[in-house]
């Protein structure tokens, strides 16, 4: 991503934060905020604030655990939510209750279903949240657990 | 118009000729639950152009709207953790409310894109509101 483009990016972003948190901010408070991220003419310094302003707009709580997961985490349209899913991840779960909504979303997806790619999804999100977090969850991931959830699945839909 | 009306309109448009020349006719009798509600919401909101702001944004206008209270503030004050799943079932049926009257509002105006679908959310709900309590 240009440094042009990520700059538009974090201050959309950066706008959102502010309306989720119902306080009004200018373009001065943006660059301020930055600014606490390094020069701001280096690209990294903008990379650092996004990140931190992605990851502080996720913690507010109005994605569900499972939204988290599929949506942002486990298959992300936006350029930027591509690029920096790592880092975004990584920072998110600084937050004191982030990994409690992913074990939430992680348990309804596996266990509760309501999409066939459901319990994939949580399966690819487990390995991937267990290389970055002490986790004590696990699936069983057998042949005929898969079979049943998916039948569910299908007489759901 | 009534539901009878709209299902048969519906049904004819569904409705495809087999090779046969008669009709595979089925109609989706699945039971509506809370988070059948809420996927169908996003499922909308995904393919009208909405991105991941919309859909928090969807969430927290439809709480605010359904329970008169923010996420945090709902949350915080039921001392519980953050997810709908973990709601007292009054608000979860609020919320439920809420999400159909927004997709349909959605639906209805046709809305587009971050802007559009958030307004339809807020009037929607502001609609469907009317009929709790609190």
């Amino acid at each position: 991503m240009k440094l042009e483009q990520l700059k538009q990016v974090t201050f959309q972003t950066w706008e959102f934060l502010n309306w989720q948190r119902d306080v009004t901010a200018d373009f001065g408070d943006l660059l301020r905020e930055v600014s606490q991220y390094g020069d701001l003419e280096s690209k990294e310094t903008w990379e650092r604030a996004f990140v931190a302003i992605e990851a502080t707009s996720l913690y507010y709580p109005a994605l569900d655990g499972h939204q988290l997961i599929q949506l942002v985490f486990t298959h992300p349209h936006e350029p930027e939510l591509i690029e920096y899913n790592d880092q975004i991840l990584k920072q998110f779960l600084q937050f004191p209750s982030s990994l409690d909504r992913l074990e939430i979303g992680l348990e309804q997806l596996y266990y509760q279903p309501t999409s066939p790619g459901d319990r994939q999804d949580a399966l690819t999100f487990l390995k991937r949240l267990a290389e970055v977090e002490e986790i004590k969850m696990e699936f069983p991931s057998s042949v005929s657990m898969l079979e049943t959830a998916a039948t569910s699945v299908d007489m759901a839909a | 118009m009534g539901l009878l009306d709209w299902f048969s309109g519906k049904r004819s448009e569904d409705t495809q000729l087999n090779v046969f020349g008669g009709s595979d006719d089925i109609v989706n009798t699945s039971e509506p639950s809370r988070k059948l509600a809420n996927q169908k919401l996003h499922d909308e909101i995904k393919s009208r152009g909405g991105t991941r702001q919309t859909h928090a944004a969807t969430n927290r206008i439809v709480t605010e709207n359904m329970t008169g209270h923010g996420p945090s503030e709902l949350y915080e004050g039921l001392g519980i953790k953050p997810d709908r799943s973990l709601l007292p079932t009054e608000a979860k049926e609020a919320l439920t409310v809420g999400d159909i009257a927004a997709k349909n509002q959605i639906q209805q105006d046709d809305a587009k894109g971050h802007e559009q679908i958030v307004d339809s959310v807020d009037k929607g709900t502001k609609k469907a509101r009317k009929l709790f309590p609190w």
